[in-house]
């Protein structure tokens, strides 16, 4: 495994998107804010994306008000600048499906079962809104110049490949040829599909009863014209992401499943062509160096306190060496990749946020 | 088990059928969920007993923990050395197939399943559809297999498992009377059998505490039972001698001074740890078990199983 310098990647000015993605409880939405701070400080103009921050990060970045806009965070001493903006799914989600329906009707939509389980439950959601505000970002830092670097913190989902999944999987269902065949709206090629939509359609009727499957016809109808909206930009923000423009950063923690599954994203990332920039293995034990010898001779002479310190260190010796036997699923795939300490105590503020960068292993 | 609780055997005699135990295991992402859930599985079948674990939403995660792939069938996960450990995949398509053949005797349900649009949309678009098949097919298997001494479901994470376990209500109240509606009113009745339980695993750290509190008084809102918190990953605080000794011979300053400060650095976290229980006790009024930070290959399933021997 290689080791990254991460100043000299925030230092690329040609990087205009870095996108951290990962399993939840690796550290994500952290790295995110600790990387755009970073990257304030060497002279960038930096938005930083973040997604259900911990109240105490959230305070730090004075994001405490419910700041769905980006909004300055200061840093008196800093080259560049740093703004911030929690990404509320639900709030964004409602403004794109209803900006399709004239004002009377929204409410009632609103007001659909199908809406609020779309809106809340349905995997991809949260995705294809994250995705819709980074195509929005880039198209303001274009227009306005008032950013030059976009970080984005992804939602914290079961797997990290819905990240990239997601968006399509809600695609998927608005071209679905079944909802096409309820809508009674042209089917495409698939006439032999009729048969079989016949019978599904009596299914669904039969199993959610008529005044659900009611509710169903009207809601689909509003989501379909809000997808094809959708559709115009997301092919713009996809090639963005597929450029040298934009950097991938892959988060670990050092234990079995995140490792693994950063591995897996990791050649998922490789396969469909986007630009991986590094895997950071976040929370890792630091282990001083010191020489078998020279623990040999200080055993040999130790008193009991002294005992305590060296049998404390020896169980650190054992811990760094069974993270990086769990990360090996990672490391084994030759990225470049940087190893982030645990920081005591968690993060209380920008300074804290500051340490945690430089708490960087090379 | 000695059978000392009356409550759980006169009640339900000749009303409902004979059914095992049912542990859902939920937390927030990255806590260990699935390792707890496998753990709590190995425990119970100590004494012997045949017991499954059940994941849903084809995590994945219950797989790459047994090193095995896991199928639609219980099979085994894990080797015992009594009783047995098996693993289930309960999945919205199956369940879905399940369904319509047990309440419809649908004869085109297997035809119907060939169209993925139609599976993917009722299972997935639909409010609580999806929710409510999954759940049916885990409680149906606490009823339906004489031979399961008890069933383990490692559940969706804690931030969704309010919506997942409570589908039935929000369901059966949009559904009324329609076939659907009724199944979701009887998933909702197994679910508070008092040998349905559910545990909460935590991290004791500010974000999976706050989020375990909020979780814990949702599932109360829907009148679950409710289990233990277990809390993973816990360090034991390491002595600390005061005042800190000078470094012994051999060891330059500057690497004795990084290690002891690594010692300060563990025990004020093992310190910040007590002080998350302490709040999460005083908060959800819950036992909290903790277990330790294991290593993670070899015994460190055996050596968790150890630790929730009071479950």
């Amino acid at each position: 495994m290689t080791a990254l310098d991460l100043d000299q990647l925030l230092h690329q000015q040609h990087l205009r998107l870095l996108l951290c993605v990962g399993t939840g409880g690796v550290g994500k939405t952290t790295l995110s804010a600790a990387l755009a701070l970073r990257a304030a400080q060497l002279g960038r103009r930096v938005v930083v994306v973040t997604i259900d921050p911990a109240r105490r990060l959230a305070q730090a970045m004075g994001l405490d008000g419910l700041a769905h806009e980006p909004t300055p965070v200061p840093l008196p001493d800093a080259a560049g600048s740093l703004d911030a903006m929690m990404l509320d799914v639900r709030h964004a989600f409602d403004q794109a499906l209803t900006a399709q329906v004239p004002a009377d009707e929204a409410d009632r939509i609103r007001a659909n079962p199908f809406y609020k389980a779309l809106s809340e439950a349905f995997s991809g959601t949260q995705e294809y809104v994250a995705m819709e505000k980074i195509g929005e970002l880039s198209r303001q830092a274009e227009a306005t110049g008032r950013w030059d670097l976009i970080v984005v913190d992804t939602p914290p989902s079961a797997s990290a490949l819905d990240f990239l999944d997601g968006p399509s999987r809600l695609e998927a269902l608005a071209h679905n040829p079944l909802l096409r065949v309820v809508l009674g709206l042209p089917r495409g090629p698939f006439g032999f599909l009729d048969a079989g939509a016949a019978l599904a359609t009596r299914a669904l009727d039969a199993i959610l009863g008529g005044r659900l499957f009611g509710d169903l016809r009207t809601f689909l109808q509003v989501f379909e014209r809000a997808v094809l909206a959708f559709e115009s930009h997301a092919a713009e923000t996809r090639a963005m992401l597929a450029s040298d423009r934009a950097g991938f950063l892959v988060v670990a923690a050092p234990r079995p499943g995140p490792a693994s599954e950063a591995a897996a994203l990791v050649e998922r990332l490789r396969r469909d062509g986007l630009p991986l920039r590094a895997a950071l293995v976040n929370q890792v034990t630091t282990v001083a160096a010191v020489s078998s010898a020279a623990l040999a001779v200080a055993a040999s002479s130790a008193d009991q306190a002294q005992h305590e310190v060296l049998a404390h260190y020896g169980r650190t010796v054992a811990r760094g060496a069974a993270e990086r036997r769990d990360v090996e699923p990672l490391t084994r795939l030759d990225v470049p990749s940087v190893r982030i300490g645990r920081v005591p105590g968690g993060l209380t503020d920008l300074d804290s946020l500051i340490r945690l960068v430089g708490r960087v292993e090379q | 088990m000695p059978a000392t609780d009356s409550r759980s055997t006169p009640a339900y005699a000749g009303r409902m059928p004979a059914r095992c135990p049912l542990h859902i295991v939920t937390g927030k992402g990255g806590v260990g969920k699935t390792t707890i859930a496998l753990a709590l599985a190995l425990r119970l079948s100590r004494t012997g007993a045949r017991v499954v674990v059940a994941e849903v939403e084809g995590r994945g995660g219950l797989a790459l923990a047994a090193g095995g792939p896991v199928g639609s069938k219980p099979a085994q996960l894990l080797p015992t050395r009594s009783g047995r450990l098996e693993g289930v995949q309960i999945d919205a398509k199956a369940s879905l197939s399940g369904y319509l053949q047990r309440y419809y005797r649908l004869g085109f349900a297997a035809d119907l399943l060939q169209l993925d649009p139609l599976v993917d949309f009722a299972t997935r678009i639909a409010p609580g559809l999806r929710d409510i098949l999954l759940i049916g097919q885990v409680t149906h298997l606490t009823k339906t297999h004489p031979g399961i001494d008890a069933l383990v479901l490692d559940a969706p994470p804690s931030g969704r498992i309010a919506s997942f376990l409570g589908a039935g209500a929000g369901l059966a109240e949009l559904t009324d009377g329609s076939p659907i509606g009724e199944q979701a009113v009887s998933v909702m009745d197994d679910l508070r059998d008092p040998g349905c339980r559910t545990h909460v695993v935590t991290l004791l750290e500010e974000l999976p505490v706050t989020e375990t509190i909020e979780t814990v008084a949702a599932l109360r809102e829907l009148d679950l039972t409710l289990g233990t918190v277990v809390a993973n990953r816990c360090l034991a605080a390491p002595t600390v001698p005061d005042p800190l000794p000078p470094a012994p011979a051999g060891i330059a300053s500057e690497q004795w001074s990084a290690m002891t400060a690594a010692l300060l650095a563990d025990a004020d976290q093992a310190n910040g740890q007590n002080a998350w229980e302490a709040l999460l006790v005083h908060r959800t009024a819950l036992a909290v078990t903790r277990v330790p930070d294991t290593d993670s290959a070899g015994h460190g399933l055996s050596v968790l199983a150890d630790h929730l021997e009071g479950l």
